[in-house]
């Protein structure tokens, strides 16, 4: 049995999670791999490491939004990116310099920077890229690195070799993971037995409510196919038609969704309802807060009321496309359950 | 931004005591000091190389053998020490040398090498040998780890020679100029923390639609000439937040009172005396009698983590989780002034900093409390129609209001406590010494943690 305060502290949760992932990174790198940026972002604000050390760094977009997300939620991490880059990567010290200076390019091998670091001491380490680190001795000597909080994530576990043997040894040695459905495979495994009690929470969700980790994988597989779009508009005015057609695609989205969210109670804690209804809290209220109870006990579908707080215009742009990640994937999650409703009632 | 190859690199990421390091270099430039002086407990000391390059780095020997002869401006110098050994005697020595440099003008940032439990005990420790602290509190043990665990304390003879004397607000009680508009949920609890804490009340009202007008005037009615009120602009109200009237008209307030410290104020702030032992005027004594004519302010935003905050409730009891501001442009709150006999200049800065010449400002900030969001509802009425709406475009563009204008339209106002640091009213001023009295916090985000 749920008390309020259980309920009120769900709900925060859930707002943090929502938050997080549909959070877009203000700056990147260019025709970057962005699939893991949303979980990356969500480790970031829910684990608040000190210390933050990604292995393969590549072009950085990843590491560029694990700094952005450490400024934008005050975390205080120093980030070190370990890569063999041929040359100095000067665009990404730019960006880095400009975005988050508590950061450190480290150009080398990851076992030669290992000695860097006390035994104990490292919060989170990232294995972007096992392949191009020296396979899979990459992170072992980086295990004694890892502090009583740590959490290791590791790209490309679903895609064979290194990475993926990796992720079976982690999986072994710390049983408490995500594992959400990213493309190409993100893993993250809890190292230290003393996390932070929302990462705590968040683990503890996602092992009862697989939608957590389908909703978690589905945004990672959007950023990744609309970041470089997002880039690539700005710098060619594309911007106007690429976010009309978001918007456009966004209020299909939840037109549907609105319906069936209408039609069926999804339940009261850790549901995709829940999470959609988080969601819907997010949005500006009108002016007063009374109008939108008022509204909502009159049984004014929602669709209409969220249209009603297009009052704001200027601060539009950026919802548009987090509204349609969200109300796409919840989409996708709902079918999925009344498929498997319906296969379970057959 | 560094990038360093392993050759390079320096043999370990880990430091002891960043902010201590970053503390003294922050206390060189409030001072006016010419010298950073790392006393170093083992050879070699393990500093950041930059640190390393900026400071003169000696042993403890050779400080207390030879403090006097040892070629060293110590009045112009800032000492930092760890009393680390491995021998009872050599703490001593380096303590008695600490005392000699102290008595030839040094300013002395000194703490201990591992976690104490009562840091009451190192400053007995410490006044045993003659070393008065003005400050101690806790630090960072390390850049990795961070346990707020280490002992620090700030001897600077001059200013504990004015706190060991018997508390005294300056002559004429400060004046906080206080602008208003819509915060009845909050701003007679402040109010009366300000009064209770010795400051006089002058409040600008921007024609407040929610009561706060009212509770104002009921208020100068119970304190009589200690609450001053008006409404701005006289004509009525506008549609507008003129913030650089609102700003002339505070500094314009101010002149009427030459020699009075006067402090510029947000209907959200709670400005805090640094000793918990001092009311917040009697703090302002000290920074006069200091020679100060100018007070920084370090902020803390408070942040619900419980919705429902009303007029009934308490802010220093309902909010008991707080984060550091959120851009750098807070760096600099030079927000309270000995008002000259001209009127100084607010507006240039945006309210940042009260401009006038001669100034000197104290070298230690007040901790400010900031409580712009307090609950779901009046966070979206502030932001959405209050405030939002009603800048001036000129304004924002010329970067102020960012606070406001970069928050979505999907924001919600209530965190999770795990997201924010706690406040213990007990030992705050201890735990967060100094994020409270200088730039730490600012100085982590340029890149302070790391080597």
């Amino acid at each position: 049995m749920m008390t309020e305060d259980d309920r009120a502290a769900a709900g925060l949760l859930e707002w943090a999670v929502c938050e997080a992932l549909l959070r877009l990174p203000p700056v990147l790198p260019p025709n970057a791999r962005t699939t893991e940026i949303p979980l990356m972002q969500l480790l970031v604000k829910l684990a608040r490491p000190r210390s933050y050390v990604q292995l393969g760094v590549g072009e950085g977009a990843a590491f560029v939004a694990v700094c952005s997300a450490a400024r934008a939620y005050q975390t205080e991490t120093i980030c070190f990116g370990i890569d063999d880059w041929p040359d100095e990567p000067e665009t990404l010290r730019e960006m880095l310099g400009t975005c988050y200076p508590p950061a450190r390019l480290l150009r080398g091998g990851p076992r030669e920077y290992a000695a860097w670091f006390e035994d104990g001491s490292v919060d989170a380490v990232y294995l972007a890229d096992a392949a191009a680190i020296e396979g899979v001795g990459a992170l072992e000597p980086w295990l004694p690195k890892l502090s009583s909080a740590a959490v290791v994530a590791v790209a490309g576990i679903r895609g064979g070799g290194g990475a993926a043997r990796i992720w079976e040894e982690l999986a072994a040695r710390y049983p408490v993971r995500l594992e959400p459905g990213v493309a190409a495979g993100l893993g993250v495994v809890v190292a230290g037995d003393e996390v932070p009690s929302a990462l705590e929470r968040l683990v503890w969700t996602c092992g009862r409510e697989p939608n957590y980790l389908a909703l978690i994988g589905a945004l990672g597989d959007q950023a990744a196919a609309l970041l470089p779009e997002r880039d690539h508009g700005r710098a060619n005015e594309g911007a106007a038609r690429v976010l009309g057609e978001l918007r456009a695609h966004a209020d299909g989205e939840l037109a549907r969704l609105c319906e069936r969210v209408m039609r069926r109670d999804y339940g009261e804690a850790f549901t995709v309802g829940a999470v959609f209804r988080a969601f819907l809290r997010r949005e500006p209220e009108p002016i007063e807060a009374e109008y939108w109870e008022t509204l909502a006990a009159h049984g004014t579908p929602l669709h209409e009321l969220v249209a009603g707080f297009d009052l704001l215009p200027e601060f539009r742009a950026a919802s548009d496309l987090r509204r349609l990640l969200t109300f796409q994937e919840l989409n996708r999650a709902l079918d999925a359950a009344d498929r498997s409703a319906g296969a379970a009632a057959c | 931004m560094l990038t360093l190859a392993p050759e390079h690199a320096p043999r370990a990421a880990v430091f002891a005591q960043p902010d201590a390091l970053g503390f003294a270099e922050y206390l060189l430039h409030a001072h006016g000091r010419r010298s950073i002086v790392y006393v170093a407990a083992a050879e070699p000391a393990r500093l950041p190389p930059a640190f390393a390059e900026r400071a003169i780095v000696i042993g403890a020997e050779r400080l207390a053998s030879a403090a006097p002869q040892a070629g060293i401006d110590w009045s112009g110098a800032v000492v930092v020490a760890t009393l680390a050994s491995t021998s009872v005697a050599r703490v001593a020595t380096l303590v008695s040398g600490l005392a000699a440099v102290a008595g030839l003008g040094a300013l002395i940032v000194v703490t201990t090498p591992h976690r104490i439990e009562n840091e009451a005990v190192f400053r007995d420790c410490l006044a045993s040998v003659g070393l008065h602290p003005a400050f101690v509190g806790r630090t960072l043990a390390d850049n990795f780890r961070r346990e707020r665990s280490v002992a620090l304390a700030v001897v600077d003879a001059p200013l504990a020679a004015l706190l060991a004397e018997p508390p005294a607000p300056p002559q004429q009680r400060p004046l906080a100029v206080i602008a208003t508009y819509n915060d009845a949920d909050v701003i007679a609890q402040l109010a009366l923390q300000h009064l209770a804490s010795g400051i006089d009340l002058h409040f600008v009202d921007n024609w407040s639609a929610d009561g706060t007008y009212e509770i104002l005037a009921e208020l100068a009615r119970a304190h009589g000439e200690r609450v001053a009120l008006e409404r701005w602009p006289a004509g009525g109200p506008v549609e507008k937040y003129l913030w650089t009237e609102l700003l002339d008209r505070k500094a314009e307030i101010g002149s009427a009172h030459p020699g009075r410290w006067i402090v510029h104020i947000d209907s959200d702030e709670l400005w805090r005396s640094p000793w918990p032992e001092l009311s917040l005027a009697e703090a302002f004594g000290v920074a006069e009698r200091y020679g100060a004519t100018a007070v920084g302010a370090s902020m803390f935003t408070f942040v619900p983590t419980r919705d429902g905050f009303s007029a009934a409730d308490e802010p220093l009891e309902f909010f008991t989780h707080f984060t550091y501001p959120p851009h750098d442009s807070y760096e600099t709150l030079l927000r309270a002034w000995r008002q000259p006999e001209s009127r100084i200049d607010l507006s240039s800065s945006g309210g940042h900093e009260a401009c006038f010449a001669p100034r000197s400002v104290f070298p230690y900030r007040f901790p400010l409390f900031h409580y712009p969001f307090r609950s779901e509802a009046q966070a979206r009425r502030k932001l959405y129609r209050d405030r939002l709406p009603r800048f001036v475009a000129e304004e924002c563009e010329r970067g102020w209001h960012v606070h406001f204008t970069e928050l979505g339209c999907d924001e919600r106002f209530v965190s999770l406590p795990d997201l924010l640091h706690r406040h213990d009213p007990a030992t705050f001023r201890s735990s967060y010494l100094l994020e409270m009295i200088s730039d730490a916090v600012m100085r982590r985000r340029r890149g302070s943690l790391l080597v």
